[in-house]
């Protein structure tokens, strides 16, 4: 098991440590992702007063189709366009109250389509850091909420305009492939959602992504 | 122009940290639990006619899961009298549950709210009034500015002694000196404006009573702040009880519940609620508190409130026996990751695992108060609410009580 994981350990410096030559034309690309998400506290605005939700996270993914300008536009600097979709998850944990804190359960999903711009930070080396920054349309979607089982949120959605930054570092193993590496800070207007006595109240919507995605260069 | 990595560096710091800021405490109470059943108290077992009765609507709201609470729904309930001629009830919401006994009989008191009902099978007699007195109060001495509640006592021919407090005509000998509210609710309220003596009278009818108040020459000389606690360190999330003790010219002392002006230096670290003393820690940090009666300030009592997280609680009595009808006050300690221990009674959330034996009730001044509803044993659960802890469910503890 040693010797075989040592292997791996050699092959994968082998691999990085290659002179190859890395993409530098321009060209269209394909990334798969999956990623770890985790939901912000929120502060949501009903009729009656506000009360908070905290949230355990849950599990991603998404696909993006994007154009690697490389060098191509050097008074712009080095960076890459790209639609992507994607899909967040995850549920509530307890519903803050003026009373008190109760347990609660119902899960969120977050559904996007966003249009992102990725500044690349190329040197000679594989390792390429990025700062991104993206704004789409996102799909907010609750379940019925009940905490201690008595029924409060009912199952709703809304869709919202969004925005998302991130940070992260691609890891060039080739011509065309590329491991990505990222963080993503995701947020959005305020989604209106219903309560089961019909009135409405505003969410808050934000959330932490850990990524890491497979990048495919045509 | 071409971005530095350093700048969107920085850029990508100022977003993300731009999202991630707090969040306000809640605001919306727990108003979609269902009201499963009205309880009515009553201020007297029994009373005279021609006399008044104040009566109280306690809600018990519960969901699933033996999630129950208590609630004071007094002035929401619609009160009706099965007989008006024998016991009516005020029409003014300042006076909700406030009745007039008309003729003598009995009558089914109701409170309903939405389709819930409580009931209350209530006397009036036929007696009539003997004697009214005032028990003497601790001290009747008073310093300016300060208060002191009077209690009128009626006697009756059938042998029952009533509270008439609402229902006697207070007056003051020389309201230069001393006043007394004659309105309901707050009857009977003495308060000391200046040197002097004055008498207070309650009368009823060709009854009366008299207590004779001092208000003294004295004057306050200077006032402290302490905590009852004994600490001045608090928990961001809980409570503490501070004290105002005013000495006077003649080197007495007292402690001052009434006519107070509390100030927080910074009240992103605490707030203070005026009526009660009670601080509330906000924010980690250290704050000053000061207390102002008329020109005399305070000098300023530092508060710090820590950043300890709730490691476990703990109810005591754990073993308490309560008779039906009665009532007996739990208490809450929180140990915290520093190792310090507070009392979190106020903080915490009360729950009854069993309301048709125990009621636990979460009313402010109240928490905690467990009273005895029918023979039996109940599960009564103390949980974290507001109070930050690192453990992923909130942090709670149980006792079962016992009624008889």
């Amino acid at each position: 098991m040693l010797s075989r994981l040592l292997s791996l350990l050699v092959l994968l410096g082998m691999i990085l440590s290659t002179s190859a030559a890395r993409a530098t034309t321009p060209g269209p690309y394909l990334e798969l992702a999956g990623s770890g998400t985790w939901l912000a506290d929120s502060e949501n605005q009903s009729d009656t007063g506000h009360f908070n939700a905290t949230y355990v996270g849950g599990l991603g993914g998404g696909v993006a189709l994007g154009y690697d300008f490389v060098d191509l536009h050097p008074a712009i600097g080095k960076g890459r366009v790209e639609l992507e979709f994607a899909s967040r998850r995850g549920s509530v944990d307890t519903l803050d109250f003026a009373e008190g804190r109760l347990p609660a359960s119902g899960d969120i999903k977050i559904t996007s389509v966003m249009f992102n711009t990725i500044a690349d930070y190329h040197d000679n080396s594989r390792l390429v850091p990025y700062v991104s920054f993206g704004f789409g349309y996102a799909e907010v979607a609750i379940d019925q909420i009940s905490p201690m089982g008595v029924p409060f949120v009912a199952a709703s959605k809304d869709g919202v305009f969004a925005c998302q930054v991130g940070a992260g570092l691609g890891v060039e193993l080739g011509n065309h492939l590329a491991v990505d590496l990222g963080y993503r800070y995701f947020g959005s207007e305020r989604p209106k959602f219903k309560l089961v006595d019909g009135s409405s109240f505003e969410g808050q919507v934000g959330s932490h992504n850990v990524l890491l995605g497979l990048r495919y260069k045509f | 122009m071409k971005l530095t990595c350093t700048r969107l560096l920085v850029l990508f710091l100022l977003l993300v940290f731009a999202g991630c800021g707090g969040i306000d405490d809640p605001t919306r109470s727990i108003d979609f639990v269902p009201l499963r059943s009205i309880e009515i108290t009553s201020q007297n077992a029994q009373v005279a006619a021609g006399t008044a009765n104040r009566f109280t609507a306690i809600g018990h709201y519960g969901g699933s899961e033996n999630y129950q609470f208590t609630r004071n729904i007094t002035s929401q309930v619609t009160w009706v009298s099965s007989d008006p001629s024998v016991l009516s009830f005020s029409i003014d919401p300042a006076s909700a549950g406030l009745a007039t006994a008309g003729v003598a009989g009995t009558v089914q008191v109701a409170a309903t709210m939405a389709t819930i009902h409580g009931e209350l099978l209530f006397t009036v007699s036929d007696a009539a009034i003997t004697s009214l007195t005032i028990p003497a109060p601790a001290s009747a001495t008073l310093f300016a500015g300060l208060t002191l509640q009077l209690q009128a006592t009626g006697k009756f021919s059938d042998g029952s002694s009533q509270d008439l407090t609402d229902n006697v005509t207070w007056r003051s000998s020389d309201a230069t000196v001393a006043t007394v509210t004659t309105t309901v609710p707050g009857a009977g309220l003495v308060k000391a404006v200046a040197p002097g003596a004055a008498n207070i009278t309650a009368a009823s009818g060709n009854l009366s009573a008299t207590q004779a108040i001092t208000v003294s020459a004295v004057k306050l000389a200077s006032i402290a702040v302490t905590s009852s606690a004994g600490s001045s360190t608090l928990a961001k999330g809980t409570t503490m009880q501070l004290i105002a003790t005013g000495t006077y010219t003649d080197k007495s002392s007292n402690v001052i519940t009434s006519g107070l002006t509390w100030a927080v230096s910074d009240l992103a670290i605490a707030t203070i609620d005026q009526s009660s003393g009670i601080i509330s820690g906000v924010g980690a940090g250290s704050a000053t508190v000061t207390v102002k009666q008329g020109d005399i300030t305070s000098p300023a009592f530092q508060v710090t409130v820590s950043t300890a997280t709730l490691d476990k609680l703990a109810i005591a009595p754990t073993d308490a026996i309560i008779a039906v009808g009665k009532t007996k006050s739990l208490t809450a300690t929180g140990t915290f990751s520093d190792s310090t221990t507070q009392e979190v009674t106020r903080d915490v959330v009360w729950i009854s695992g069993n309301s048709t034996v125990a009621t636990v009730s979460q009313s402010t001044g109240e928490q905690g108060t467990v009273k005895g509803i029918a023979a039996g044993t109940a599960s009564i659960t103390a949980g974290s609410s507001n109070i930050p802890t690192t453990r992923k469910s909130p942090v709670s503890t149980s006792v079962t009580v016992t009624v008889q």
